[in-house]
């Protein structure tokens, strides 16, 4: 699903290039629950930015389903992240302006789904994560948790292909992180990819795989349970 | 999507309360001064439109050469259009007219004897006129014009004089001596016409007015000839065949006089000829308004990107977010415009309604007849919609694309680091902008301002305080010597003197003299001043050298104004004794020399002057009263006039209103500039102080680091000071030049002007650094003041 080829990535700032990647390559195969752990500054999230084509790397191959991303325009690249990926993010990042209910709706907008559609497609996913009651408040009337719960309803809303979680129990206690991860794990088990960075072995070892990142390289990249054994 | 849009739209504008109140005020009063501005130019560039033959409609104007120096009138000879119907049968149409102003109308209604002074409108005219100008009848035919006295009314006049009644064929007197038959009304001239006509009498009326039908030689401003060209006829071919033409006429004046053809459109507009409406505008007025509300649109526009720009950090995540959710950049673009658009659009409606409050205060200051209906008003809705639109453009362009550019990766760091940098240069680059407006505004406010007062108190070389002018409708020896003694019965009255117009006057009277102080006879052009002796004593003219004349019925000599002397290279010693010829007269001796005075407006220069005793040339009367009793002194004048003149109107004015009257347009133009560089300046400010919020917020941390470091309040307020202080200079260093570039070209309009110097320039930065440090130093002041603890919480 996912190729990168010698994948760098630097700032320059006044003729020094600082690297914040530096030649990755990585393969990531449809389903896979894939970890990506490493201190901080080490580059996950310029990473997982680059997968979500949010981001564009300053060299290197990127092939999505075998489409080299690293060739397309702008426009291309957001037609094509808009309809496979979904991204949840440490601090949610709901618009505040706009209610639960309209949150959810802001992606189907973009895909140009018609409002009926919309309509029952919002209300789909409202009724999955229990949160049809809460449908109206606006994110700053919601605990944390709720609204990491509300982001990551945004995201499956257009039924991704792969899902980029960053740090996404960060911000929550240990329970709310529980549910969390609860939720990623039945999404996988339905055929989901997902790659999430974070700091905790416990969320990691809902995984299958985990890649060590330091200093921008890739230091490890093995299945979890001998990386548990390497850990400890 | 566009819900969507709309709502974000909507809350944001509610969380940011005061962001939307600075930009919807800022861009509503940039946008009512437009609106404004777009009125008076629409009114005023529409005169005499609705003539169906606008584009074929010419006036004979005449310049003439007079000692070497060219003089311009509107005015043709009288016989002048008759001469062109015989001489030029291409011609479709050609007209005189006489432009009277006022009268004196009386009839007799129930028995009684009814008066009406009609200050405005009373006009001879021939039947032609009507084929020229689309000036409808509503009764009658103008045909009717061409018999001696008759005369048709306007609605209005008609409605005025026989209330309810038929005026057709009743008849009415002018100046009680010359009987007029009603034998038409006319529909009212409109607003937006020079020819405000009420009382049309027939042309052929004119000589018992005392005008000479056959006359070329004698030139008045208010006798203008019309003419209409066919289709495709060159009025410079006609032009050309001027010179000719009128040698067969006038051999005098081939020399003298060049007959110019000015096309209607231009009527309205040059002042050297004027119009029987007496009011022109120049283009260059126009032109500069158009660009004052161009600026102020552009101030306002700049406070809205500077605003829009600042918050751009706040904006950046959710630009992020929405690009992550798959929006494209286009329709980001489209949405932050929308957003502007919606904040242009409740300025547009705002502006509409307070152009509704201003409209009338401003029609009545200006004297201008401008409508507004807004809803059935195609052009305007058009200009607001377009305004609108450009407004969007304008101010939210660049703040969209700046947003809309943001990787989403950054933005959703908060980091937006490079856009925004960039953008705080241009944030820095308009506020100079800014100023540079303002304080150019704030120059040339100076600069008319002072000009104005430099009219008020300039040194007119001769006293207008106190002194009463009132008409003179006779002046009978008999008639006047009473009227004299009457009058100085009183001890309020100090002394009165009679003459052809005032000290100083809108009425100027010119003539050729002959001298021979170089052997043979000489020509030489002088204005005319016929005056009884107390004219010198009344008005307070000195004398340099010499004597005052002694008083007499008709001329027996003269005396004259120093540059009369100077023209002709004598001193005003020399002067006396020598003799000059005017008219018939034999040659008659200088016997004194007044010191210079300004005989008509600061506009123009002195120009040589003769004065001299001619009872039959005194047309005013100029009283000189006590001013404390001021109340009890006009009574009297009016009791003995009344008495003098039982047939007539009493009126009256102060000759320094007279002379006020002068700059009467200037004044409102002065006043126009000054509201419109008002408003600049405050939303200068309001953009300045939405600026100076968020650099404070900005600051906030930094502001409490250092004065935990032991920074004190001077020390923070000069931290904001210094940076403001920089930009107002750099935008001195543009505007001052350039403003003295303009202004300096303004001022040429004027024979007397004042010097612009470096009190000027001082003065404008004053301004504009207190207002700068006002609107600054109490954002700056809160930021200094703040509790450190409380500011570094925060973060
Ligand atoms: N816009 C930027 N300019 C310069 N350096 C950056 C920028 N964004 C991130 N970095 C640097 O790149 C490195 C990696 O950042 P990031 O991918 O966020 O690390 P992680 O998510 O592993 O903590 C950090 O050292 C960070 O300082
Ligand atoms: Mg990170």
């Amino acid at each position: 699903m996912i190729r990168l080829k010698n994948i760098f990535k630097y700032y320059s700032n006044k003729f020094v290039k600082t690297y914040v990647l530096q030649d990755n390559s990585l393969e990531i195969r449809e389903g896979e629950f894939v970890t990506i752990m490493g201190p901080s500054g080490a580059g996950k999230s310029t990473l997982l930015h680059i997968m979500g084509m949010l981001d564009s790397p300053s060299s290197g191959e990127y092939y999505f389903y075998g489409e080299p991303v690293h060739r397309l325009g702008e426009k291309q690249r957001t037609e094509l992240h808009k309809r496979r990926i979904g991204f949840v993010f440490q601090s949610y990042h709901l618009i505040d302006e706009l209610t639960v209910y309209e949150n959810l709706e802001t992606p189907l907008l973009y895909q140009k789904v018609k409002a009926g559609e919309r309509k029952s497609m919002v209300a789909e996913i409202l009724d999955r994560f229990h949160m049809a009651a809460k449908k109206d408040l606006f994110p700053q009337q919601l605990s944390g948790g709720q609204q990491q719960l509300a982001a990551i309803a945004r995201a499956l809303i257009i039924q991704p292909k792969l899902i980029l979680a960053d740090e996404p129990t960060g911000n929550l206690n240990s329970r709310q992180g529980e549910e969390i991860m609860q939720v990623f794990k039945q999404l996988n088990e339905a055929g989901t990819t997902i790659v999430q960075v974070t700091h905790s072995e416990r969320n990691a070892a809902y995984s299958e795989r985990i890649i060590h990142l330091l200093d921008g390289r890739i230091v490890e990249d093995a299945p979890v349970s001998l990386v548990g054994v390497a850990g400890e | 999507m566009f819900k969507n849009y709309l709502i974000t739209a909507l809350r944001r504008l509610r969380y940011n309360r005061s962001y939307a109140v600075i930009n919807v005020l800022g861009l509503a009063l940039g946008m009512t001064c437009c609106l404004l501005i777009f009125l008076i130019i629409r009114h005023e560039s529409g005169f005499d439109r609705f003539h169906r033959h606008f584009e074929r409609i010419y006036r004979v104007v005449t310049d003439e050469t007079i000692n070497d120096k060219s003089t311009h009138t509107s005015g043709s000879p009288i016989p002048f259009a008759a001469a062109l119907r015989n001489d030029f049968p291409q011609i479709e149409k050609a007209a005189v007219s006489l432009y009277n102003q006022e009268g004196l109308f009386s009839l007799e209604r129930e028995g009684q004897v009814r008066r009406f002074q009609e200050n405005r409108g009373v006009v001879f005219v021939e039947p032609a006129f009507f084929e020229i100008f689309d000036f409808p009848w509503l009764i009658g035919d103008p045909n009717s014009l061409a018999e001696p006295n008759t005369v048709a009314l306007t609605e209005d006049l008609a409605a005025k004089f026989f209330p309810g009644e038929d005026p057709l064929g009743k008849t009415i007197r002018l100046d009680s001596q010359i009987d007029l038959k009603i034998t038409g009304v006319a529909k009212n001239p409109p607003a937006q016409s020079d020819f405000p006509f009420s009382a049309m009498i027939s042309f052929k009326t004119a000589p018992q007015s005392g005008y000479d039908l056959d006359s070329w030689g004698h030139l008045m401003s208010n006798v203008h000839t019309y003419l209409l060209l066919p289709p495709g006829e060159s009025a410079q071919a006609l032009e050309s065949q001027f010179p000719a033409f009128t040698e067969k006429y006038y051999r005098d004046d081939v020399a003298r006089r060049r007959y110019r053809l000015q096309t209607l459109s231009d009527l309205h507009f040059n002042p050297r000829y004027g119009n029987y409406g007496d009011r022109t505008i120049s283009k260059t007025t126009l032109w500069a308004l158009g660009l004052i509300g161009f600026l102020l649109l552009l101030a306002a526009c700049i406070n809205f990107i500077n605003m829009a720009t600042a918050q751009a950090l706040q904006r950046a995540r959710e630009v992020g977010v929405r690009k992550v959710l798959g929006a494209f950049r286009g329709q980001l673009v489209g949405q932050f415009l929308g957003e502007t658009f919606l904040i242009v659009l409740f300025a547009a409606l705002f502006s509409l309604a307070l152009t509704e409050l201003l409209l009338p205060s401003l029609k009545t200051y200006l004297g201008l007849n401008i409508p507004f209906h807004p809803l059935q008003d195609a052009r305007l809705l058009g200009f607001t919609a377009t305004l609108a639109a450009a407004v969007t453009l304008l101010a939210g362009l660049y703040p969209a694309l700046i947003l809309s550019r943001f990787t989403p990766a950054l933005a959703l760091k908060n980091k937006p680091a490079a856009p925004a940098s960039g953008a705080f240069n241009l944030r820095r680059a308009l506020v100079i902008f800014q100023f540079i407006i303002c304080q150019m505004l704030i120059i040339a406010t100076i600069i008319v301002s002072w000009q104005l007062d430099y009219f008020r108190n300039k040194d007119l070389g001769f006293d207008q305080e106190a002194v009463v002018i009132t008409p003179l409708p006779r002046n009978d020896a008999a008639v006047l010597s009473a009227l004299r003694n009457e009058l100085l019965r009183d001890s309020r009255i100090h002394n009165v003197s009679f003459s052809f117009s005032s000290a100083a006057s809108g009425i100027r009277w010119d003539s050729n003299l002959q001298h021979t102080l170089n052997g043979a006879e000489e020509d030489f052009v002088s204005d005319l001043k016929f005056a009884d002796a107390s004219y010198l004593p009344v008005y307070g003219l000195k004398l340099v050298t010499g004597r005052n004349y002694t008083e007499s019925d008709t001329i027996s000599e003269w005396v004259v104004n120093e540059t009369f002397a100077r023209k002709l290279g004598l001193t005003p010693d020399e002067i006396v004794g020598k003799t000059f010829k005017l008219g018939g007269r034999p040659y008659l001796p200088v016997v004194g020399v007044v010191r210079d005075f300004n005989a008509t407006s600061l506009h123009e220069e002195i120009r040589p002057c003769l004065l001299a005793a001619r009872r039959q040339s005194y047309y005013e009367a100029g009283v000189k009263i006590d001013l404390h009793n001021a109340k009890e002194a006009l009574r009297h004048i009016e009791t003995c006039w009344n008495a003098a003149f039982p047939d007539f109107l009493y009126s009256y004015q102060f000759l320094d209103e007279r002379v006020a009257r002068f700059y009467q347009e200037e004044q409102k133009t002065a006043q126009l500039f000054r509201v419109f560089s008002g408003t600049t300046i405050f939303i200068g400010c309001l953009g300045l102080l939405g600026l100076v919020s968020f650099m404070a917020a900005r600051r906030t941390k930094e502001v409490g680091v250092r004065k935990v470091l032991g920074a004190s309040v001077g020390n923070i307020l000069m931290l904001f000071g210094k940076e403001f202080a920089l930009l107002i200079l750099i935008a001195f260093a543009v505007a001052a030049p350039a403003a003295y570039y303009v202004m300096n070209g303004w001022l040429q309009d004027f024979a007397y002007r004042i010097q612009v110097g470096a009190g000027v320039f001082a003065l404008a930065l004053g301004i504009t650094a207190l207002i700068a440090a006002l609107t600054v130093g109490y954002k700056a002041l809160r930021a200094a003041l703040a509790n450190p603890v409380e500011s570094l919480r925060y973060e």
